[in-house]
């Protein structure tokens, strides 16, 4: 389990979260929506100690994050999958040596390292992609190969920055269909950080809308679809007008 | 008063960054199994990849040189001196100082521009969360193929600016080849070449670190990476000026 304890994140004047609590339980898919700029992808980087709280804190099975030696961090990396909004892959590497990389880290033999190798490509549906540069693919492809390179680590949770985000329709669809996949067959908690709420309706157990730095609102899908609260209407309706200034920042 | 103070906080921020930096990496040199593997294609990059178009400067170096000694010495001072100066001056300031520009230039830039394009793309954030430490991957091997590098360049460099100067002098001047070397080995001491590979090697160290530094300090888009390959180049010249500067006061 994940929890966030009051954490509070600002860059320079900007607050992007401001005292946000959360939970995300075990074995299931929480989807996190809001704004563009209103702090989602940085409440993933909390999670992996890619950025530290200035107040607060997340814990990760009763650990502080931020508070782990360095030792500590790798180990809990080793445990989590990060999927990037733009997969993040080493351009430099081929997909296959994007793929190898993290399991070089962990010292597995060339033997399982080829076979994981293998098998996560065909699980997003990308075999004989091997020698291929992340240039010569197309943004879908990269996010699937992004995929997997997190499932190759057969983590026990596992992060979506955004990962439907520039994609057309039928792609959106096939990524829902291979995240739900990836959950199956890994067993994965899963946190998805969102504003696509098709996708979201599809793939969560729970949702939890960031609004202003905090939780507006946590729920089943069943309990955001029938929400009270005017500004989570407002933005599974797309109601523009409802809002006089969201947030918008661009980079978190 | 001002301004004195808004410019003694800056140079004092960019000495507390870059000496972290120095710290960090200095500690990432114990990682080998994860710098070594990439040690040679870096060498070959930064240090075989450059061998032109320092080849290129010592070339027209010690055409100049041959000519601005004969220029100086003609009448006053035996023409054998113009081997000297052009021995001399090559060996020990322009062979590794302009060496040194040129490469802060191409390798300063490079990795400045390369690191930065990683950082804005999540490329090194990826990299921590495969457990990877970006300081040894990234930064290590660049900075050890420099110090490599950089001498054996400046070497070639040296040979190239002497033996250019040689044949001005024997083809367009009034001086001998037999005069020539006797010039040459007028004043030689084997110091001479190890001072300049001394500081062509500190030199390697410098421009890499700062290149590095400045792409990983990286923020925003392409604006960000082009003022960070801008001030890589610029303080990659700065620290050479000031590192001849201390090593002629400490080994001379």
């Amino acid at each position: 389990m994940i929890r966030f304890e009051g954490v509070h994140k600002r860059f320079g004047r900007n607050v992007v979260l401001d005292g946000l609590d959360l939970e995300i339980p075990a074995g299931r898919t929480t989807a996190v929506i809001g704004f563009s700029g209103s702090g989602k992808s940085v409440l993933l980087k909390h999670i992996v100690g890619l950025l530290a709280p200035d107040a607060g804190r997340v814990l990760f099975e009763g650990e502080a994050v931020h508070e782990l030696d360095p030792g500590g961090l790798e180990r809990l990396r080793g445990r989590v999958g990060y999927v990037f909004q733009f997969a993040a892959l080493l351009d430099s590497l081929t997909v296959a040596e994007n793929i190898r990389l993290g399991l070089v880290r962990r010292r597995l033999d060339e033997g399982e390292i080829a076979r994981r190798v293998g098998e996560s490509l065909r699980v997003v549906d990308l075999e004989g992609t091997d020698e291929r540069y992340p240039a010569e693919l197309s943004g879908g492809m990269r996010k699937r190969v992004g995929i997997a390179r997190a499932i190759a680590l057969r983590p026990d949770y596992i992060l979506f920055d955004e990962p439907t985000t520039g994609l057309d329709p039928v792609t959106t669809a096939s990524m829902d269909a291979l995240m739900r996949r990836v959950r199956s067959e890994l067993g994965a908690t899963s946190v998805v950080v969102s504003h696509d709420m098709t996708s979201v309706f599809g793939i969560a157990d729970r949702i939890a809308m960031l609004y202003e730095g905090r939780v507006r609102q946590v729920g089943t899908v069943e309990e955001i679809r029938g929400s009270a609260d005017p500004v989570v209407r407002a933005f599974i309706e797309g109601r523009a007008e409802a809002f006089a200034a969201p947030a918008e920042s661009g980079s978190a | 008063m001002a301004v004195g103070r808004l410019l003694g906080t800056a140079v004092h921020g960019a000495f507390d960054r870059v000496g972290h930096a120095t710290v960090e990496t200095a500690r990432a040199l114990a990682d080998v199994r994860t710098w070594g593997p990439h040690l040679f294609l870096h060498m070959r990059r930064l240090g075989a990849d450059s061998i032109p178009i320092a080849l290129f400067l010592a070339l027209f170096t010690g055409i100049v040189l041959a000519l601005l000694a004969n220029y100086i010495f003609t009448g006053a001072v035996p023409t054998y001196f113009v081997g000297t100066l052009v021995a001399k001056a090559i060996m020990m300031e322009l062979g590794p100082v302009l060496t040194g520009m040129a490469l802060a230039g191409r390798v300063g830039a490079n990795v400045a521009a390369e690191l930065g394009s990683m950082r804005v793309t999540e490329q090194v954030d990826a990299l921590e969360t495969l457990g990877y430490n970006p300081r040894a991957y990234l930064v290590v091997p660049r900075v050890v193929a420099a110090t490599l590098m950089f001498p054996v360049v400046t070497a070639l460099a040296m040979g190239l600016g002497v033996l250019s100067g040689w044949l001005t002098a024997v083809n367009t001047l009034d001086v001998t080849s037999i005069e020539f070397a006797k010039g040459a080995k007028l004043f030689y001491r084997h110091k001479d070449v190890w001072y300049g590979l001394v500081k062509a090697a500190s030199f390697g160290t410098a421009v890499t670190l700062l290149g590095a530094v400045a792409g990983l300090e990286t923020r925003g888009g392409a604006q960000g990476v082009g003022r960070a390959t801008t001030r890589a180049v610029v303080y990659g010249c700065m620290a050479i000026l000031v590192l001849d500067a201390f090593w002629a006061v400490v080994l001379l």
